[in-house]
């Protein structure tokens, strides 16, 4: 058996808890003390200390390389012809990507537009290979990953630690309802966890601030207040339990082993898993195969209408006195420009509607995978709370659909005012093929179209939507803490 | 006296809740990673043979020479579900021609955001992560533990050499990871020669032997990692504190901190810089190429003589298909395709020395990165697998080269053909069944225009395409084990050597180590 060391501060204060009136406050000063004189605390500190100034440091170096990079577009794109402005688009790095990096890495940059035609730019990661190789640290990770076990580590021993050194005893000797207990531990744990966590976010917003993040910008500051809310909650998640385990076993090493593994299913697998599960149940097309779809679909009714244009073009060439075999579009004749378009317009109408008809459905496709991979996901506390940090640094799913959304919206600006009013006709005869293209005639687009914008939503918008994970946090933090109590109740404590 | 030890320490470990917990779980784990794995292998070994012969069709169907275009493909490493390394992550194929010398290209980027802790979730990725945690909590007491409950002193009461009961005690902690690493092993290849796409070789069985091999050594690091802790600590309590806090740091930090130091010490300009220059290049190109045109105007000619002509752009003699021209038309062309492809050609080489210098600096800088997280050894233990299973970078980076090398030997091929600054570049035709424009209008004078049009034919779409089974074909031959082994060396290296340190370490810290209970 272990003998305790009486000089040990510990016990001590477990002794004073024994001995004296046990009001929750001096329940609360032992745990704290407990926690506060072990090499965990110190492990914690320095972690904390060193991980979240440093990764919130480097990370807003990124962005401000990202954010030069934008500018730099932005100016390449002034300098265009007015005709051709609206024909690309970037889209703007989002700041608190310094907290989550989410989908801003892998995101494209930015888009082309041509007539029924939408290019990706390069995700942003493209110009940082190493990172894809050795991957990136960020609060989200250091939250998500690093506090998560910390937490547990300071859980494990709660309750089955104690029962080993026979303090437990001890306590419950005296007239202490087990719930006092509970929560003692709960907020005395919680507090030693949550100080230097604190502590370490307050350095690293200070740094931030002094090499010029724009924090106060924006509501930035909100977001990033919310952001700790749901780390303290996440942390809290774990802790609860941590003593849950800690309460249904024995042995502080059977307590460990278990929690160890939860800790790999819920941070490690469950994230990844959800994605792959859900791409089995609901497969969906890559993006590849629906443009190569698309393309054909484009060449194919392109054709079509060539084969309907034909003679239309031949006579005007005839009635031009145009060479035998020659053809022609006439820009100065309304008569045909009217006939053409009435041949043509059902085919452009059509192409456009099947185009539209692949997009929407390919989307509709993947928004059901994705929404079965975050229901599946949601297992796990901590990539519900990573959907929390995404959804509040505006480099969640939400942001990518909101970019392609607003990328498809800009198209169909684009398609009503520019590239419905321009014609591409492709003519086959006999091995050879004309092109004929250009502006139609009386419907001269507008002089400038407008630019792309993207803009990031409210701050409203996204607590809105992160509301229900959050709620879940919260359910998943009570829902531990009670099941801790029914365990604890029923604890053999010899 | 040694298997005395190492067999009551392996059965202190296996009579344990934790380890009946560890190893359901572990197989669980192993067993979903294989079937996972091996379906998405499926599916990639599947998509890579619809890309492969859709491009061995696209070049049955040329009928030119400039049309060679050639995109060869990488074929999915068949250990990929063991560890997946790069294999998804870098492109699966290159293309090449001419005048196109394929560049480092990444696959589909990461479609999951919230992965920030796993890149991949295979049998190597389990290993390294969740195994070496247990490989910890087997030994984070077995001195300070034994020390606390007073059985140390008891058994060293005997005439046991210190060196042999540490001897026994690793002995019996390594015993009992083995069934774990080898029940998971060989449920997992069970899965995978269950898949009627994979089929192992005798080769193929050494390698996935060797990263066993090697997952033990990497267990074993952690392994002894904990018994010297656990002798230097005092109580079991720290030990654990400590090791967890060693395990975060070394196999979650390390690696990605390493990134961030080579990143910063040595900075790789951004790669649209290079795209940048390297569109500057080409528009360079370009304006010697129309300067080159204004000097050379085409001959008068009349448009209804040329048929199935495809070009880069209008007056540049720089053709790319001709099915019919008069004869001085054909020379112009061929006389600018001189200048032009070889211009064209020397420019392709110019932009890929840009390309080919920054990626020796992403080079240099990856380097560094790797010589910083060789610290680690979860990193070296990847890094090692990761060469015997061919999916580390420089695989990619070895079929890319493959892909330059055959590139010239295309051109060599079709230099031996007489294909690449003559007339079969870009048409069927040679010179002497050609008339000029005056004879052709002659002709149609006498004759009538159906005269013309027989004389002419009717199109591309009656050319056989050419014959190129001669061409050498591309082989994307997979490394011998031999240099895999040879360039999985110094990882191997280094974990064994950090065994051999560990080990004799706390045999120093067990021979100073009081065993007395407090």
């Amino acid at each position: 058996m272990v003998k305790a060391d009486i000089r040990s501060p510990e016990l001590n204060q477990t002794l004073r808890v024994a001995i004296g009136p046990a009001s929750f406050l001096t329940l609360l000063q032992k745990e704290i003390l407990d926690l506060v004189l072990s090499i965990r605390f110190l492990v914690l500190l320095m972690l904390c200390a060193l991980l979240i100034p440093l990764s919130l440091y480097v990370n807003s170096q990124t962005y401000e390389r990202w954010l030069a990079d934008y500018n730099e577009q932005l100016k390449i794109e002034s300098t265009l012809r007015s005709s051709r402005s609206g024909w690309s688009g970037t889209r703007p790095p989002s700041p608190l990507a310094v907290f989550a990096n989410g989908v801003e890495t892998s995101l494209p940059k930015g888009f082309s537009i041509q007539p029924n035609q939408i290019q990706m730019d390069k995700p942003r990661s493209y110009g940082d290979p190493i990172y894809e190789i050795f991957g990136r640290i960020d609060f989200l990770f250091v939250v998500q990953a690093v506090l998560s076990l910390i937490a547990f580590l300071f859980a494990f021993d709660s309750i089955s630690g104690e029962k080993e050194m026979g303090t437990l005893r001890l306590c419950l000797a005296n007239a202490v309802p087990r719930y006092k207990i509970l929560l003692g531990k709960f907020a005395g744990g919680m507090l030693i966890l949550v100080v230097p966590f604190l502590i370490a976010t307050g350095i690293g917003l200070i740094v931030l601030t002094a090499t010029g993040y724009p924090l106060f910008d924006h509501n930035l500051w909100t977001k990033v207040l919310l952001m700790v809310v749901a780390s303290i909650v996440y942390i809290s998640t774990f802790y609860v339990l941590g003593m849950v385990i800690s309460s249904l076993t024995h042995q502080s090493k059977t307590t460990l082993i278990v929690l160890m593994l939860i800790w790999v299913v819920f941070v490690l697998a469950v994230p990844r898993l959800s994605i792959i599960v859900a791409g089995m149940i609901r497969p969906v097309e890559s993006d590849a195969v629906i443009a190569l779809r698309k393309k054909l679909l484009v060449e194919h009714i392109q054709q079509e209408k060539g084969r309907a244009l034909k003679d239309l073009y031949f006579a005007k060439a005839r009635q031009k006195g145009l060479a035998e075999g020659a053809l022609t579009f006439d820009a100065n004749d309304p008569e045909f420009v009217r006939r053409r378009n009435e041949i043509a317009k059902p085919f452009e109408a059509r192409m456009r509607d099947e185009l539209a008809k692949i997009d929407e459905d390919h989307q509709r496709k993947k928004q059901r995978q994705l929404h079965l991979a975050r229901n599946i996901a949601r297992i796990s506390p901590a990539s519900v709370f990573a959907y929390v940090m995404t959804d509040m640094a505006d480099t969640g799913e939400t942001v990518k659909v909101r970019f392609f959304d607003a990328v498809r919206r800009h198209y169909a600006r684009m398609d009503r005012l520019v590239f419905s009013r321009m014609y591409q006709d492709l003519i086959t005869d006999e091995g050879h093929s004309w092109g004929f293209g250009g502006t139609l005639p009386g419907e001269e687009p507008p002089e400038k179209p407008p630019r792309f914008a993207f803009r990031f939503p409210e701050i409203s918008e996204s607590l809105a939507h992160s509301l229900p994970d959050v709620a879940l946090l919260v359910i998943y933090a009570l829902l531990f803490f009670i099941v801790a109590h029914v365990a604890f109740i029923g604890y053999d404590v010899r | 006296m040694i298997w005395t030890i190492a067999r009551k320490q392996l059965l202190i470990n296996v009579m344990t809740q934790k380890f009946v917990i560890g190893f359901v779980l572990c197989q669980l784990l192993f067993l979903l990673s294989a079937v996972i794995l091996t379906r998405d292998y499926e599916e990639r070994r599947a998509s890579y043979s619809a890309a492969a012969s859709q491009h061995a069709r696209q070049l049955r169907q040329i009928k030119v020479y400039s049309q060679l275009t050639i995109t060869v493909d990488r074929p999915p490493a068949q250990l990929s579900p063991l560890c997946e390394g790069f294999d998804k992550r870098l492109a699966s194929e290159a293309t090449l021609s001419y005048t196109r010398i394929p560049e480092i290209s990444m696959g589909q980027g990461e479609k999951n955001p919230l992965m920030v802790v796993l890149k991949s979730f295979d049998l190597v990725a389990i290993v390294q992560i969740v195994l070496s945690l247990l490989a910890l909590f087997f030994a984070y007491d077995v001195v300070s533990g034994e020390r606390e409950q007073g059985t140390l002193a008891l058994t060293l009461s005997h005439a046991l050499p210190r060196h042999k009961m540490l001897m026994g005690q690793y002995l019996g902690g390594m015993m009992t990871l083995l069934p774990m690493v080898l029940v998971g092993m060989i449920l997992a290849l069970f899965v995978m020669i269950s898949s009627s796409s994979i089929a192992f070789s005798s080769q193929d069985w050494m390698r996935i032997g060797l990263i066993v091999a090697i997952s033990l050594i990497y267990l074993s690091t952690f392994h002894l990692l904990a018994i010297l802790v656990s002798t230097i600590v005092k109580r079991s309590a720290t030990s654990l504190t400590v090791l967890l806090f060693c395990w975060i740091v070394l196999v979650v930090l390390f690696p990605h901190a390493s990134a961030y130091l080579a990143h910063h010490i040595r900075p790789v300009e951004a790669k649209a810089m290079v795209d940048a220059r390297a569109r500057n290049l080409r528009s360079e190109m370009w304006q010697r190429l129309w300067s080159y045109a204004k000097k050379h105007p085409p001959p008068p000619h009349r448009w209804e003589f040329i048929k199935g002509r495809s070009v880069y752009t209008g007056d540049i003699p720089y053709p790319i298909m001709i099915y019919y021209a008069p004869r001085e038309i054909m020379l112009w062309e061929l006389e600018g395709l001189k200048y032009c492809l070889r211009l064209d050609m020397e420019y392709a080489e110019r932009i890929h020395d840009l390309y080919r210098s920054y990626e020796r600096t992403l080079l240099r800088q990856a380097d560094l990165a790797k010589m910083v997280a060789r610290l680690s050894p979860a990193w070296v233990y990847t890094q090692a697998a990761s060469i015997l299973a061919g999916t580390d970078a420089d695989h990619y980076l070895r079929f890319l080269e493959r892909a330059r090398r055959y590139r010239h030997v295309v051109i060599d091929y079709v230099e031996s053909k007489d294909g690449l600054f003559s007339l079969a570049y870009f048409t069927r035709r040679n010179m002497n069944e050609l008339l000029t424009t005056a004879e052709l209008e002659a002709l149609r004078k006498s004759r009538g225009r159906r005269a013309i049009d027989d004389l002419i034919g009717r199109g591309w779409d009656e050319v056989p395409p050419l014959d190129l089974r001669d061409m050498p074909t591309f082989d994307p031959v997979s490394e011998t084990i031999d240099a895999q082994i040879k360039r999985a060396l110094p990882e191997l290296g280094i974990l064994i050597f950090l065994n051999l340190v560990l080990f004799l370490l706390s045999h120093v810290a067990f021979l100073r180590a009081d065993v007395r209970a407090d």
